[in-house]
């Protein structure tokens, strides 16, 4: 029934709008992170590590969540509008295979957009005249930053279904990434969910700020991702749902 | 008779909340690196606050512009109200009313900010402004800038039966204006979400292994310039909203 789901949801999102996000929105990091490192060669000496600190910069720490919260805002969308709160209440599928075949969308759809944002590194590397192939140590902070993704998705993706404005969580987000510096700056960043993407994606930095906890930062992320999911079932199986 | 429609159809909705949630960020994460200053540093408090809620406001009011006109003209939207409403009003007033409504709480969100920073400088004595006029011009700058993204936001979610592409422009926009303030003068005028920078009355440049924070003279022609084309970018919208929705 999970698979069925998981097609559904794939099927809400055929020809949608949200994939001109997932395209465009990494597109700007890219070039301008790009543009920002060739005006400061003389300082930026790392190489690949020195464009991946450019293009990170405010890609993960700030427009990463509300990216991943535009997606959860469009799927619960579809739900809110045209009593389709009814239509899925009733349907005979098993209500944690509702949230989870939605988590496994955006998961999806974020996965396609770290992508993306992995070969748009490697294409403006390229065009900036860096020899080889990226370092294998980014490829790895990509895939960190991928699987942030999935805590922060299922807390999206809870506010997104309690939250019934398309826009609101979407600012939570933002300020949520905000806040997130803060934590980060403290050594806190663990302890915040919107502070896991930027240290699983090693934003501005050149060494690894996991080197040393990555066990602990999977932990928390697992812990986090547990707990919000676990919240948005919890919720859409108790909460009397209304029409509005 | 038409705002007070306007107001009944925000209550229970919490609006003011995203002002309020915004500004209450901002003055957390600005308080929190005023905190840390010296002393010694607090000469520069004012520069330092200018500087750093520039960088802020492009972050954030492109956002908030964003979620408060998809909050308001959303509930248009999913309730297929247009056609009804047009046959009450025309569509010019419609749309300048809500376009009022939407700009109050911008106006909380700057006058907030505003009144922060004064009360920021007085409880941690900060250098005295040169100018008190310092203030006022921050508040027009942010709010003026503000209020042009804010009515292409509210043209886009008026227009689209699907808030997602209002949100994309806003999120992208926020991105490039953030970018764009560390980008030469010339891209940065190119970049209307990057305009809070060109308005700063504060900046920072490097001297020796120090960093320094000064007031930029207010460039009160650019200014007004600016807001002359503000003027002129709205009656473009609300061009664009007749033309497409009259009935």
């Amino acid at each position: 029934m999970l698979y069925r789901c998981i097609q559904c949801e794939n099927q809400k999102l055929r020809h949608s709008v949200i994939w001109s996000a997932c395209i465009l929105i990494p597109v700007i990091p890219a070039i301008m992170g790009t543009f920002n490192y060739l005006q400061n060669l003389e300082l930026l000496k790392d190489g690949w590590y020195s464009l991946w600190t450019q293009l990170s910069l405010f890609y993960a720490s700030i427009f990463y969540a509300p990216l991943i919260a535009l997606y959860a805002s469009y799927l619960w969308r579809l739900e809110h509008l045209n009593h389709n709160w009814n239509q899925i209440m009733t349907a005979p599928v098993p209500v944690p295979d509702l949230f989870w075949g939605k988590l496994t969308v955006i998961f999806q759809v974020t996965f396609l957009t770290q992508i993306w944002l992995g070969l748009l590194f490697f294409l403006c590397g390229k065009l900036s005249g860096l020899p080889g192939f990226p370092p294998a140590e980014i490829l790895l902070w990509l895939a960190r930053g991928t699987l942030a993704a999935a805590a922060v998705g299922a807390l999206q993706l809870f506010l997104s279904m309690v939250i019934r404005s398309f826009a609101v969580p979407i600012g939570i987000a933002l300020c949520g990434s905000l806040l997130g510096f803060a934590f980060t700056a403290k050594g806190l960043g663990m302890y915040w969910p919107y502070s896991l993407m930027t240290l699983g994606m090693n934003s501005n930095r050149s060494e690894d700020l996991l080197s040393s906890t990555l066990a602990p930062f999977l932990l928390t992320l697992a812990l986090f991702f547990l707990l919000f999911a676990g919240a948005g079932i919890l919720y859409l199986k108790k909460a009397d749902i209304q029409t509005r | 008779m038409k705002r007070s429609a306007e107001s009944l159809k925000a209550r229970y909705r919490f609006l003011w909340a995203v002002p309020a949630g915004f500004l209450a960020v901002l003055l957390l994460w600005v308080g929190r690196s005023l905190l840390t200053l010296e002393p010694e540093e607090r000469v520069m408090g004012y520069p330092i606050l200018l500087y750093s809620l520039t960088l802020m406001n492009a972050i954030f009011i492109p956002v908030m512009d964003a979620v408060i006109a998809s909050r308001l003209c959303d509930m248009e939207i999913k309730g297929n109200t247009l056609k009804l409403l047009f046959t009450l009003e025309k569509p010019g007033v419609f749309y300048t009313v809500k376009y009022l409504s939407c700009f109050r709480y911008l106006v909380v969100f700057t006058a907030g900010e505003t009144l922060a920073m004064f009360l920021f400088g007085t409880v941690l004595s900060f250098a005295p402004l040169p100018d008190p006029a310092v203030l006022l011009f921050h508040f027009l700058s942010i709010t003026v800038v503000g209020a042009v993204i804010l009515g292409i936001q509210q043209l886009l979610s008026l227009l689209c039966e699907n808030q997602i592409l209002p949100l994309i422009v806003g999120l992208g926009g926020t991105f490039l204006g953030l970018f764009s303030m560390f980008f030469p003068r010339r891209i940065n005028l190119l970049v209307l979400w990057g305009y809070f920078s060109i308005f700063s009355q504060g900046s920072v440049r490097p001297l020796g292994e120090d960093w320094v924070y000064e007031y930029v003279e207010f460039p009160l022609e650019q200014f007004c310039v600016f807001s002359a084309a503000a003027v002129l970018f709205f009656l473009l919208e609300l061009l664009i909203f007749k033309k497409k929705k009259e009935v």
